[in-house]
Formats: structure tokens, C-alpha cells, sequence
């Protein structure tokens, strides 16, 4: 069967793809600054929330796992020993 | 219980399917939930003419909340698609297991009784484990081991609250007769406290959750795909009937849907990334149903619906490629994307659809849960919901896919796996995205009559927002190397108590009743025994003497003559020589003192 990845090896595609992805995030924050939400919490009407939720929690939520990690980390054979 | 009814079907193809071979039995694995399907007059319930599908006696027990058909045609669509997946797998155990599974599960949400609940209940429970223990490795038999104990522990919970709860006198009088109904939490009461903690083993609720992480990554590759449908959805329709709109059940709900992204970040087993994000997906619902109004119990019962397609399609990816390959960790995968590539497509669908990507099925329904959230001002249970949903696109959404199918290249040239296998996942396939698309068609099946529109342009914006920037996070930090993915070893959970707490248990118990044993054999057997011994042994003797010594003594015999005939006593007894009537004799004697004692 044909690939249906085989453009994700091409550099030029791949170039664009990261250039259409950047345009299209900004064009999303700047698009969430101009529609207005539900307005059922005040939280979720601060300006960029939803971009801050996205970016920010994600690298939150990576790094207290990598906290984590130091502290719970073990050998595959740990309940072995 | 209806001899024709969906879960007798089941249970007569588990007994008929190892009865057939080749492709006999594969039409009649298919066949069987046609069958069952046809018995259960599930149509009835969505004739556009039924405009209120609170009840509808006869058909299905139905709690008041939650609707019992939706539950049951997710259950049938899981049912023929993990039976599709599974059609060339050559064990009957397997087979079998799966169908008394399913039928248990449907039995559990048709119940008309609490007996009928809870006998479904535990057939779930034991059937259930011969999908993991099928496998036959030492691992997989460990983890069912744990895995029945668990369920047996829920299990016993549960028998003893719906006993508790029973106003009748008699414990099976109670379960026979009862319906299912809702139950309130409060300190004072035991009985809903137990139901609870029952259901909570099956839902995976912190800290029972470790079950599902230690268990489905050890079935075999088609058995993790019944499992992720049937345990924990039928715990999620029995938590709504039993205890919707329980304030406690948005606390465990928002914890279950934000702890197991930092565990599935670190995790190097695909399906075990999936098991902790199955955690975080019944997260949502269990939000949903405490916050307990008609939208929120909805989109609990819509994300139940739809997590049983997508997951079940997520589970068949990466079975799918652990079947083809044999490799089950992230850091022996890579670059399968080439000569894999439907696995691979169908896989990103699953993972876009769990990430609730607008135009997929997840969208749709976990939007319902986080705006009930919003529209109800729990605006931390909301804030929550969105991080886990960010957190969510990085780990199942971006993680699986990436680093199997793209990443590093493995060398490993797998093809896609048989037919069957791309015929069942590209079935959950178009239905992720045919739900996405027209979400119509999945809120007219829910009992709630609501009005619900997630393609409003704020809402796709904002959802737009929180993955896009997600994904970019995943970027930057896969740039600079700070997502650890790289990383052999496991991640100590709960299960730390459970399996270093039951080894402390047992070297205590060891050494405490062990302990006890050799005092009880220095002063019981040395002692005590022997003791007893000297005296039974000599009592016959004693007895007997008693008897003839006024005898020898009116005789006149002097003190050695009565030496004399004491010794000849003794060792005649002691070698038997005593004759049967001078025996029978002593022994009645013996009794008679024995009963005069006892006065």
C-alpha cells in the first residue's frame, strides 16, 4: 500500500507545515482576543487564557512529572528485588 | 430474566464457540452480537415516537438519570468491534472469556434487581481476568492475581452496602427484591459508603486506580480491548444511577482527571500510557455526575459513549503494534509510520478524538462536561478540566502517535496487521469522526432532552487554543530535550502500599505467628501433651488398682506383695495382655468416673 506519511519526509513540506502551524497559533490568540466566550466565569474571560492553559499547563504538568519522576523513579526490577 | 435475553446470548456463544472451528467459528463470533442485539429490542427505545426515554418498563431497568440504552449500544458497538478485532485470535479461552464478559456487563446494566446487579457484577469481575491471565506469563498471571483480588475486595464492599441499605431482614430477600436506586453519602451511613468504595475499585477511583494501569498493559492484545470498554463504563452507568449529583464525586473526578497526565508523561509501556489516560477520560465523567444537572449527566453518558469508541480504537492501534512488532516499549519503537501506515492513521484519529480536536468524537462530548462545569461557577473544577485536557493533547493526543509511529526511525519494518484487525479499527475509526461531525446524532439518543451546540465559534476557538499551544509546548521541549520519554525503569503508584505493604504484612505475620508456634510447640506439645500422655497412659492402671486393691488388702498381702501385683498390672496392660472382658470392664469403669466427674 502507498504510504499516506511520505510527505512528512520532504524538507520543504515539513518547513511548511511549522510555518502554517506557527501562523495558525497566532492567529488563533489573536482571534481569541476579538470573540467574546459564554461568559460563565469570569476566569474564562481574562484575555489569552486559553493559550496560557495550553502552553503553560502543559509545561507545568511536564516538569512536576519530571519532579516526580526524582522521587518515584525506579529499576523495571524493583518489586523483583 | 428473559431466557432470550442479550446476556443468555452471550453466555450460550461462549459455551457454543469452542464447539466450532475455522471459519464456522469466526461467522459465529460475529454473529453472536447480532444476535444478542435482536433480543434486546433496543430499537424500541429510539423510535422517534418515545419522546420520553426516562423509562420504558419492560425493556431496561432504568434509574431515573441515566439512561440505560445508550450505555447498552456502546456496550453492543465495543462488543462487535473487539469481536471483529479479535476474529483470528486461535484460543477458545480467550473467546470465551470475552463473551461471558460482555454478557456479563450487559447484565450488569439491565439488571432489574440488585441481585441480578451484583451477580453480573462479579461475573464481570472473574471473567474478566481470564483475559488477562491468557496472555500465560509469569507477569500477566501476577497482575490478575492483583487484579482479582482487587475486584473481589469491590466486590465483597459492594455485597455488604446493598445489604446494609436493605430494610428487609433477610440478606438475599434484600437483593432479590430491591431495585436499583439512588443512594446520599453522609458520615452516618455505613451501607452507601460501601456501595460506594465498590464501585469506586471498578471506576479506578484514587487509591483503587492501580488495577487498570498494572492490568491492561499484561492482557493480550485483543483482550485489552474488551477490557478498556466493559469495567469501567458499566462502574460509570452504576455510579450515576447510584449516587448522581454526589458534591464528593467533582473533587474525585478533577483529581482522577489531573494525576495520571504526570504519571502517562514518564511512562515507557504504550498501553499503559493508555491506561492512565483511560483514568483520566472516566475522570471527566465522574466530574459530570457530580455536578448532577441534566447537561452535565449527559455529556457524562455522551463521553461514555464516545471514550468507548475512541479508546477501544487507541487500545486496537497499539495492540496492532505490539501484535506485528512484539515491542511494547517507547524506546524500542519508531519510524513505523512507513510500513504502517493505516495503523498509523487510525491511530492519529483515536488520539485526535481523545484529545477532543474539533470534528472528532471526544469533542463533542467532554465539552458538555466542561461547560456544565462553567455554567454550574465550579470555576476550579473548570480550570482543572482544561489543564487535564491541555495536558491530555501532549500525552495520548501527541505521545502515541509521535513516538510509534514517527520519532526516531526503530528499523523495525512491521507491515499492518491481518484484515479483521484494519476492518474493526477502521469501523471506531469513521465513527470518531461521523460523531464529530454530526453530534446530533449522538445527543438524540440521550435521555435528557437538551440543547447542546459545541461548534460555536468561541468554543472551537478556544479549544483550538488550548491543544494548539499544548502542542507547541511539546515542541519546544522535544527541541531541547526535556520531554522524557528516553527513560527505562517503572513509576512507583499506589500499588507501592499495596505490594511492599503485603510483603511487610506477611514477614510480620511470619515472624509474629511463627513466633507464637514454637512457644505453642514448647509448651503445649512438650509439655502439656506429654503430660496428658503420661497420665491417660497410667490411668487405666490407676483405675484398675483402685478396683482390686481392697481385695489383695482383705487378702492380707503386705506392702512389697502389693508392690508385686502393681508391676504385674502395669506391664500386662502396657503389652496388650489383658483379656477383652477385664478391658471392656476397666473402660466402662472409666466412663462411669468419667460421668461422675462431669456432675
Amino acid at each position: 500500500m502507498r504510504n499516506l506519511f511520505k510527505f512528512t519526509e520532504n524538507e520543504k513540506t515539513k518547513k511548511f507545515l511549522g510555518a502554517g502551524f506557527s501562523v495558525s497559533l497566532a492567529g488563533l490568540a489573536i482571534g481569541g482576543l476579538m470573540i467574546h466566550g459564554h461568559g460563565e466565569l469570569k476566569l474564562s474571560e481574562v484575555p489569552l487564557i486559553y493559550p496560557g492553559i495550553g502552553f503553560l499547563g502543559c509545561l507545568i504538568l511536564i516538569y512536576a512529572a519530571k519532579g516526580l519522576a526524582v522521587v518515584l523513579r525506579r529499576d523495571e526490577n524493583y518489586y523483583d528485588k | 430474566m428473559n431466557l432470550f435475553s442479550p446476556q443468555i446470548v452471550m453466555f450460550l456463544g461462549a459455551i457454543l464457540v469452542p464447539l466450532f472451528k475455522g471459519r464456522a467459528k469466526k461467522v459465529l463470533l460475529v454473529a453472536i452480537p447480532f444476535v444478542a442485539l435482536a433480543t434486546s429490542h433496543l430499537w424500541e427505545y429510539f423510535l422517534p415516537e418515545v419522546v420520553d426515554r426516562i423509562y420504558l418498563p419492560g425493556t431496561f431497568l432504568m434509574s431515573d438519570r441515566l439512561p440505560a440504552p445508550v450505555f447498552f449500544l456502546a456496550f453492543m458497538i465495543g462488543a462487535v468491534g473487539a469481536l471483529m478485532f479479535a476474529l483470528k485470535v486461535d484460543d477458545d479461552l480467550q473467546h470465551c472469556a470475552a463473551l461471558v464478559y460482555i454478557g456479563a456487563a450487559l447484565g450488569v446494566i439491565t439488571a432489574k434487581s440488585i441481585f441480578e446487579f451484583y451477580v453480573f457484577w462479579e461475573i464481570m469481575a472473574v471473567s474478566s481476568t481470564f483475559l488477562v491471565l491468557a496472555k500465560r506469563t509469569k507477569i500477566a498471571s501476577d497482575a490478575a492475581f492483583r487484579y482479582i483480588i482487587m475486584h473481589l475486595f469491590g466486590g465483597l464492599c459492594l455485597l455488604a452496602g446493598l445489604i446494609l441499605c436493605s430494610s428487609d431482614a433477610s440478606p438475599i430477600g434484600c437483593l432479590v427484591g430491591s431495585e436499583m436506586q439512588a443512594y446520599s453519602l453522609n458520615m452516618s451511613d455505613p451501607g452507601p459508603w460501601l456501595i460506594f468504595i465498590g464501585i469506586a475499585v471498578n471506576l479506578g477511583i484514587p487509591p483503587f486506580h492501580t488495577w487498570i494501569k498494572d492490568a491492561y498493559p499484561e492482557a493480550t492484545e485483543t483482550g485489552s480491548v474488551f477490557l478498556c470498554i466493559f469495567t469501567t463504563k458499566s462502574a460509570v452507568f452504576a455510579l450515576a444511577c447510584f449516587f448522581a449529583g454526589a458534591k464528593i464525586l467533582i473533587f474525585l473526578g478533577a483529581v482522577m482527571a489531573i494525576f495520571p497526565i504526570l504519571f502517562a508523561v514518564l511512562e515507557n509501556d504504550i498501553r499503559r500510557v493508555l491506561a492512565y489516560s483511560l483514568i483520566n477520560q472516566v475522570g471527566f465523567m465522574i466530574v459530570g455526575i457530580g455536578i448532577g444537572t441534566a447537561l452535565s449527566l449527559s455529556g457524562a453518558t455522551a463521553h461514555a459513549f464516545c471514550h468507548i469508541i475512541y479508546k477501544s480504537l487507541l487500545f486496537m492501534a497499539t495492540g496492532s503494534v505490539i501484535y506485528m512488532t512484539g515491542k511494547s516499549k517507547f524506546t524500542d519503537l519508531g519510524g513505523l509510520y512507513k510500513t504502517m501506515p493505516l495503523t498509523c492513521l487510525f491511530c492519529i484519529i483515536g488520539a485526535a478524538s481523545i484529545s477532543a480536536f474539533p470534528l472528532f468524537s471526544g469533542f463533542v462530548s467532554k465539552s458538555m462536561i466542561v461547560s456544565a462545569a462553567g455554567h454550574e461557577k465550579y470555576a476550579w473544577v473548570w480550570f482543572i478540566l482544561q489543564i487535564a485536557s491541555a495536558g491530555g493533547v501532549v500525552v495520548h493526543g501527541i505521545k502515541i502517535p509521535y513516538f510509534i509511529f514517527f520519532g526516531k526511525d526503530s528499523g523495525i519494518r512491521a507491515s499492518d496487521p491481518p484484515r479483521n484487525m484494519v476492518f474493526a479499527m477502521g469501523l471506531f475509526a469513521a465513527l470518531c469522526v461521523l460523531i464529530g461531525i454530526f453530534p446530533a446524532s449522538l445527543y438524540k439518543l440521550l435521555p435528557k432532552l437538551i440543547y447542546y451546540n459545541p461548534y460555536s465559534p468561541a468554543h472551537i476557538v478556544e479549544m483550538l487554543q488550548i491543544l494548539g499551544f499544548g502542542i507547541l509546548a511539546f515542541v519546544i521541549l522535544k527541541r531541547l530535550n526535556a520531554y522524557p520519554v528516553d527513560s527505562r525503569g517503572i513509576t512507583l503508584d499506589f500499588d507501592w502500599f499495596y505490594i511492599k505493604g503485603g510483603r511487610l504484612l506477611h514477614k510480620v505475620a511470619d515472624s509474629a505467628l511463627n513466633s507464637i508456634n514454637a512457644v505453642s510447640s514448647r509448651v503445649i506439645g512438650d509439655g502439656a501433651v506429654s503430660l496428658f500422655e503420661k497420665a491417660f497412659k497410667s490411668s487405666q492402671t490407676t483405675l484398675l488398682l483402685i478396683f482390686v486393691a481392697p481385695y489383695y488388702l482383705i487378702k492380707g498381702d503386705n506392702e512389697n506383695q502389693l508392690k508385686e501385683v502393681k508391676h504385674k498390672l502395669t506391664e500386662t496392660f502396657e503389652a496388650g495382655g489383658v483379656p477383652i472382658g477385664i478391658g471392656a470392664a476397666v473402660a466402662v469403669g472409666f466412663m462411669v468416673f468419667c460421668i461422675f466427674l462431669s456432675r
